[in-house]
């Protein structure tokens, strides 16, 4: 078991690093961008990300960015080439520039949460009580 | 004539006054033939009736004692007029509505409706425009279960109405109307050789008495037709001659006779329960199965009786909300029975959410699909109103599903055998498992955004939901651009609790369809609920004032976005798509810049109006004083900034 110990450290690491990739944290990268979270406040209501997202990007018919869960080349990348344009449209150059989608971007991740949890919302935590067990 | 009809209208009117008493002592709707006739003979005999009438002079208007009335008021003077009977025959239906916006090409069955009727079965509904007129009557009949009756203005009003009668054609809802055709009328324009023509195509049936006998007939027939399914509107055009002529002796009322509805035939329901019975993983989809509670409670008899899970809110409550059984179970079904599925095509059967409406067809070869819809006996010519039909299913049955119910549920319990018993049992613990996970899910995703100005949808339909629980409550306005919240969230069990939606997706009909949802729930003292889209409600605001004409208690919270925005979406798309602007897609779609103020529009409308509201923590205090209001008999009106979608 001892033996095994590194290998499995190794693969928990390069596992975790691929996740982040792909999925993980929103950190800055030294590639990354600035972004200005300010423009991006104006750019989101304009380009009407908030239609799908809500306005504090948490509720609505498209997937919650707050916190965005792909780091920023991830996200542009995304927005360049979404998995299904029928539903997210793609936002291409120059209309969309990678400074613009960065901008955005900042401005996600400056967004507090307006999502307590269920358990700090007593109505919701009543009808959650009707529930059967 | 309109001269002396207006040089002498003051005049008439007391005539009339005391022509309505003499009819009001004869009331009675069950024998109207026998009250027609006393009436009418009493009007002739009653020598004190030329009493109340003036000379043209001017004179003798405190004094009845040797007056005598001129020949050209005598001419004009009409007894016992043919709408007079229109009116006995609309009261033998138990039509307890006309809502209409005025016109002259029904002056006459006007009059008879306030004066000879006493504004009683039916009442004039005062609308400002012919499209709420629709939708009131829409939304009335699937609350109260029977058609009230609209009436037009020739072509003109009758062009106002078309989209609202589209509406309920798709939503498979009876609605009596009527249009009125004046061939004296002061402008041409407003007849035309064939009215019914304009709405031929989303009308169940359309037609033209050429005499008050033939009327009488149709007016039945048109009621048969309406209320027997696929239920749909219908249109009498009614001749104003006829509406103003006197009549000898009006003719009998016809009996209603009312077509026992189409159930499927015996073999077929032996086929389907046999599907049924035998099915791993069978499932129902519903559409506008149930038409009544009894519909409710014949599909939880037999939900029960298979322990199968029922997707059963869509266009209407089909299927109690909070069931165990209600959603789409889970794993890949092997039968899916389509009760009355609609014109939507539903989602394929792994589609996780739970309350979307009917699913059709999928590619597996595994699966068996059985449909069951009176639509098929609704064939529609141009208008794509069934385009798919009901659906691609290996078995299709044209019938009724409510009414097929009784005898499928009987096949079913008489094929069930201990073994398969257990095995249901156990699946139905499987599926209540799923549909509480599905629950807890959907209550906790109600949490995102909570905090978030203006207000979530889900947070709306939440904050709301203890406050009108204890009450018998009605929810009267579509919930599809709500997310769905209202039917996630709260406990529909009744089918007054959710009305379903538009129909055809015509705007327009929230607004209005809720006011005569509310119209009908106020003799039950329900309390009605109506969460108004703000795009639909500027098609025609004005029935606000006709609910508050008529003391219509429902409470309306604008669900205010300041936009189309699904059409936002849409163009915003489009502008991704072309790379063009996508900050330029708010032109044409968005409602603000000035912003409506809806409170101020409520109240210039005579409505207690509140709002907006954009921040979370003022929602429920006024949410409390609009359902004061409306508790106490009033309509009320609460401006709520909504989150675009839910």
């Amino acid at each position: 078991m001892n033996r095994m110990y590194p290998f499995l450290l190794a693969l928990l690491i390069t596992v975790a690093g691929l996740f982040a990739g792909i999925h993980g944290s929103s950190q800055q990268s030294s590639n990354d961008l600035i972004g200005d979270a300010d423009i991006g406040k104006v750019l989101f209501e304009e380009y009407t990300c908030d239609g799908c997202h809500g306005s504090t990007a948490e509720n609505g018919l498209g997937t919650r960015l707050n916190p965005p869960r792909m780091r920023q080349a991830r996200f542009i990348q995304y927005l360049r080439n979404p998995t299904n344009p029928e539903l997210m449209p793609p936002y291409q150059q120059p209309e969309a520039s990678d400074q613009k989608l960065a901008d955005i971007y900042a401005f996600l991740q400056s967004l507090p949460s307006a999502s307590p949890p269920v358990e700090e919302i007593p109505v919701l935590q009543a009808i959650l009580e009707e529930v059967p067990k | 004539m309109k001269k002396v009809a207006k040089s002498t209208s003051k005049h008439s009117v007391n005539r009339r006054r005391f022509i309505k008493g003499a009819a009001a002592g004869a009331a009675g709707a069950a024998m109207l033939v026998n009250d027609q006739t006393v009436t009418a003979q009493t009007q002739s005999g009653n020598p004190d009736q030329s009493a109340d009438v003036p000379s043209p002079e001017g004179e003798g208007v405190n004094g009845n004692e040797g007056f005598a009335r001129s020949p050209k008021v005598d001419s004009f003077i009409v007894e016992n007029p043919g709408s007079d009977y229109m009116v006995d025959v609309f009261r033998a239906l138990d039509i307890e509505y006309c809502a209409s916006n005025c016109g002259s090409s029904f002056d006459g069955l006007q009059e008879s409706i306030v004066n000879h009727g006493n504004n009683q079965m039916p009442e004039f509904l005062t609308c400002l425009h012919e499209e709420s007129s629709v939708a009131m009557a829409h939304g009335y009949a699937k609350i109260a279960g029977k058609p009230m009756m609209a009436l037009f203005h020739g072509t003109v009003g009758l062009q106002h109405a078309t989209m609202a009668i589209y509406n309920a054609y798709v939503d498979r809802v009876p609605i009596y109307m009527a249009v009125g055709l004046d061939y004296e009328g002061p402008v041409s324009a407003h007849n035309a050789t064939d009215l019914g023509a304009i709405v031929r195509n989303f009308v169940k049936w359309d037609h033209q008495p050429n005499s008050l006998a033939e009327f009488g007939r149709a007016a039945m027939r048109a009621y048969s037709l309406a209320t027997t399914p696929p239920m749909a509107p219908v249109l009498l055009v009614l001749d104003a001659a006829q509406q103003k002529a006197p009549l000898e002796t009006a003719p009998s009322i016809p009996r209603l006779s009312l077509p026992k509805f189409p159930s499927a035939d015996i073999n077929s329901v032996k086929e389907i329960a046999r599907l049924l019975v035998d099915a791993d993983n069978p499932r129902i989809n519903t559409g506008q199965a149930a038409r009544t509670q009894e519909g409710i409670d014949l599909l939880v008899e037999l939900a029960e009786l298979l322990q199968l899970p029922v997707n059963g809110v869509s266009n209407r409550l089909n299927f109690p909300s909070r069931h165990p059984l209600q959603g789409t179970g889970t794993g890949t079904p092997d039968l899916i029975l389509n009760l009355e599925p609609g014109s939507r095509i539903g989602p394929t059967p792994s589609t996780p959410r739970s309350s979307r409406p009917g699913a059709t067809l999928t590619d597996s070869s595994e699966l068996t699909t059985v449909t069951i819809s009176s639509a098929e006996f609704l064939v529609t010519s141009n208008f794509n109103v069934f385009g798919n039909g009901a659906g691609n299913a290996d078995l299709l049955i044209a019938a009724d599903v409510q009414a097929t119910l009784p005898a499928l549920i009987e096949e079913v319990r008489r094929l069930i055998t201990n073994d398969r018993q257990r095995f249901f049992s156990d699946r139905g613990k499987q599926i209540a498992d799923v549909h509480a996970r599905a629950r807890r899910r959907e209550i906790s995703e109600a949490r995102y955004g909570w905090n978030a100005a203006p207000v979530s949808l889900a947070r709306l339909a939440a904050e709301l939901w203890p406050l009108i629980k204890d009450d018998d409550w009605s929810f009267v306005s579509p919930q599809r651009f709500l997310g769905n919240w209202p039917s996630r969230l709260w406990d529909m069990k009744k089918s007054h609790h959710f009305i379903g939606a538009h129909g055809a997706g015509g705007m327009g009909y929230g607004a209005p369809a809720a006011v005569g949802a509310a119209l009908a729930n106020r003799k039950h003292g329900r309390l009605s609920i109506n969460i108004q889209g703000d795009g639909d409600l500027n098609y025609a605001p004005g029935v606000l004032w006709t609910a508050a004409h008529h003391q219509i208690p429902l409470l309306t919270i604008m669900a205010n976005n300041r936009a189309y925005h699904a059409e936002l979406m849409f163009l915003q798309k489009q502008c991704a798509a072309r790379n063009r602007g996508v900050d330029r897609a708010h032109i044409g779609t968005t409602i603000s810049d000035p912003n409506i103020d809806y409170a101020q529009m409520a109240k210039a409308y005579g409505i207690y109006g509140e709002g907006p509201i954009e921040h979370p923590n003022d929602l429920v205090p006024a949410l409390r004083r609009g359902l004061e209001r409306v508790r106490a008999g009033e309509p009320a009106v609460i401006d709520v900034l909504t989150q675009p979608r839910g």
